[in-house]
């Protein structure tokens, strides 16, 4: 008895306070299980579904001409079927800043095309809130809030067999969003452990260094080089000779693996004589591909070293793998999309039976948690919405694209939390006003899309391209579940209380 | 009255700090310990341990907030810590065998 | 895409919902014979096994026994949200849900 009280503290108060910073970190993860696909809709150029005829040596070409400082290392990807075109980025030599550009595949010469911080800002939102490492410890932190959050869920739990299938949304407040986040947290209960489990596990290198420190004295390139079995060489200060074929590596390295596609192809310092290039090897059809790169000299495509990674490290790419869902293909992602926005429910119900006890007490700080509700749980959705307009509206030959919209989604955030706040005081037309600009914001989208791009709704339709129409068409959906919501609680008060804020979190 | 708040509330700030700080330091402990302990290669013992770490630092967050005495509990914490840390960093050589 | 797997978890799930009398009441008139919840049991563990084994059979052991995961986790959720809102829609789902299967399983 008394176990269960303290574990409903703790339960309460550990999940309460992250739960406002869990939802942008599992919001951001959900809608980034289709990252590569919102970027094909953010950038025009890929619309029409062309695959780059580029080689490696064409975007190499493009840097050497384009780029006159040292580099540290450059590395690029070539097209695949999410990502028809060449990605290249590099680091400056003694400079910390990454470089990235994509390449438009419509052009038969390296042309980047336009600036934009596409899909991959949610993936980078959500493992560290674009705060660089200090987000990435907070974002581990709020991971292992939510390992203790489950586990001590588990054990005040009383019933969880017997109250698996319910869910009485006829009664009172409390009762139905308590059993609406029991319902959420565990179903989905083997997800939502198994992702926090492997997503803090994903930067355990800098989360929990104490084996390296104690079996490798601390000596970080060692461990790395013998953990991964990859390779490395000192630089000598010499220029390098002139440099072999990247595309020819490519071809020798499948012929070396047997068959199977290059992933990653890195130069490392590539203005030294000692420069040399690794192919990593892209397999999809594995949760934790073994990455076996192959490491060539630049200058005479000498094979140097063929990447034997430990059964540590393996086991590590098979965690890591399962979290980031990159294999299994499209079905697998909307399984981890669906059961992301169970998380995101499981978030929303827990905070409302708080609300719902505390507001029974006549509690009046309760508005102020209601503002940061409606701030954090509509201002990010609509901020989404809104980053995508921005993406749509700002013209492409804009400096500082990609900043702009990273302005665009700020701001939209910031104002969308003023407004809460303002309004804190009118829940439910609060509620009601931002559901349906919601509506507004991403009904219009496809619309906007349309002008601005020749890869609206019919023409994808027409060609068959479903990735490209799948974007549009869950704009659509999300933004008529929005409408829906708003007219529901307009309608019938009591009832659709439940109704709408489930479907809030769904909207982008 | 007043005084039984301010007992809950030392009570408390002593259970998260142990939760926050001390979970980390046992879950810092038992990963080097393992790092040095296991009957593996290498990078197998620092991978495995490290990966183990965070249902360490879990458990004792669940420990902690579970213990009855909100002052005792340190003593385990340190404990355990302290061991655990002398016997890995105290290894000699064998710590860093390949 | 798995639908036939789908159906198999989420015929599963409402043959476990059946043993509960809280639910049974909902879903079926009183005077419905069925047999006893251990067997209601097996025949759901049946079920979640078959939906295991086709999913290994079309993704391989590893991404198949994820997806498995994955569809019975939606499964209960599909229930469990129909059993709120349409109850009756609950028991002609699951033949519904199998047709689909099968249909995407000839074509």
């Amino acid at each position: 008895m008394k176990l269960r009280q303290s574990m409903a503290g703790l339960h309460t108060w550990g999940g309460l306070l992250p739960s406002w910073l869990l939802f942008v970190i599992i919001f951001a993860g959900t809608v980034a299980c289709f990252d590569k696909e919102l970027t094909r809709w953010m950038r025009p150029a890929l619309h029409d579904g062309v695959v780059s005829s580029l080689g490696a040596d064409d975007v190499r070409g493009w840097l050497q001409q384009n780029v006159s400082e040292e580099l540290h290392a450059f590395w690029m990807h070539g097209p695949t079927e999410r990502e028809p075109y060449w990605r290249l980025g590099w680091e400056v030599d003694a400079t910390k800043t990454i470089h990235n550009v994509a390449f438009d595949p419509r052009s038969a010469q390296a042309e980047p095309m336009a600036e934009t911080v596409g899909g991959e800002f949610f993936f980078k939102l959500h493992y560290n809130l674009h705060a660089g490492d200090i987000g990435m410890y907070i974002v581990g932190l709020a991971g292992m809030f939510m390992l203790v959050a489950l586990v001590s869920g588990v054990i005040i739990h009383r019933r969880i067999f017997k109250d698996f299938f319910t869910l009485r949304p006829k009664a009172n407040g409390q009762r139905a969003w308590l059993d609406a986040h029991n319902l959420f947290g565990v179903v989905g209960f083997p997800f939502h452990l198994v992702l926090a489990y492997t997503g803090v596990a994903i930067f355990v290198a800098s989360y929990m260094p104490a084996a390296a420190q104690v079996s490798y004295s601390g000596n970080v390139m060692q461990y790395f080089g013998e953990v991964m079995g990859s390779f490395e060489r000192e630089e000598v200060g010499q220029p390098p000779p002139a440099p072999v074929s990247l595309d020819a590596l490519i071809v020798e390295s499948q012929r070396q693996w047997g068959g199977g596609e290059a992933g990653w192809v890195s130069v490392h310092h590539p203005d030294d004589a000692s420069a040399v290039v690794d192919v990593r090897r892209r397999d999809r059809s594995r949760i934790g591909s073994p990455q076996d790169t192959l490491s060539y000299d630049a200058g005479t495509g000498e094979l140097l070293n063929r990447q034997d990674a430990s059964t540590g490290y393996r086991a590590y790419l098979w965690l890591a793998g399962l979290h980031m869902a990159q294999f299994g293909g499209t079905l697998v992602r909307l399984l981890y999309l669906l059961m992301g926005l169970a998380g995101c429910a499981m978030l929303v119900g827990g905070l409302q039976v708080w609300l719902a006890k505390r507001e029974q007490r006549g509690d009046a700080s309760v508005v102020w948690v209601r503002a940061l509700n409606a701030s954090v749980f509509a201002g990010l959705p609509l901020a989404s919405l809104a980053l995508l307009w921005g993406n749509r509206l700002i013209p492409a030959g804009f400096a500082e694209r990609a900043v702009a919209e990273g302005w665009v989604f700020a701001g939209a955030w910031l104002l969308v939390a003023l407004w809460s706040v303002l309004r804190r005081q009118q829940g439910r037309r609060l509620l009601r006003e931002q559901l349906l600009l919601g509506a507004v914001l991403a009904l219009g989208l496809p619309i906007i899309n349309a002008l601005t791009s020749d890869g609206h709704l019919i023409a994808s339709l027409g060609r068959g391209d479903w990735v490209l129409a799948s974007v549009d068409l869950f704009l659509m959906v999300a933004g008529l579940v929005c409408a829906a919501s708003a007219w529901r609680l307009n309608t019938t008060p009591a009832a659709a209380a439940a109704r709408g804020r489930a479907a809030r979190i769904q909207e982008a | 009255m007043s005084r039984n708040v301010s007992i809950n509330r030392w009570n408390i700030a002593s259970r998260v700090l142990a939760a926050l700080v001390g979970g980390y330091a046992v879950a810092y402990a038992v990963t080097a310990f393992l790092a040095v302990y296991l009957p593996l290669a290498r990078p197998d013992r620092v991978v495995f341990s490290s990966l183990a770490s965070f249902a360490v630092w879990t458990a004792v967050a669940i420990y902690v907030f579970a213990a009855r005495s909100a002052t005792r509990l340190w003593l385990p914490i340190i404990g355990v810590t302290a061991v655990l840390c002398l016997a890995a960093f105290l290894s000699g050589d064998w710590r860093v065998r390949p | 895409m798995l639908l036939l797997a789908f159906a198999l978890a989420y015929l599963g799930m409402v043959l476990l919902c059946l043993t509960m009398n809280r639910h049974r009441g909902v879903l079926l008139r009183a005077d419905a014979r069925l047999p006893g919840a251990t067997i209601l049991r097996l025949l759901a563990a049946g079920c979640f096994g078959i939906a295991l084994w086709q999913g290994i059979a079309s993704q391989g052991g590893e991404i198949g026994t994820v997806v498995w995961f994955g569809l019975v986790m939606l499964s209960a959720l599909l229930l469990v949200l129909l059993l709120a809102w349409r109850a009756h829609w609950v028991l002609p789902a699951v033949p519904v849900l199998a047709l689909g299967g099968l249909l995407q399983g000839v074509s």
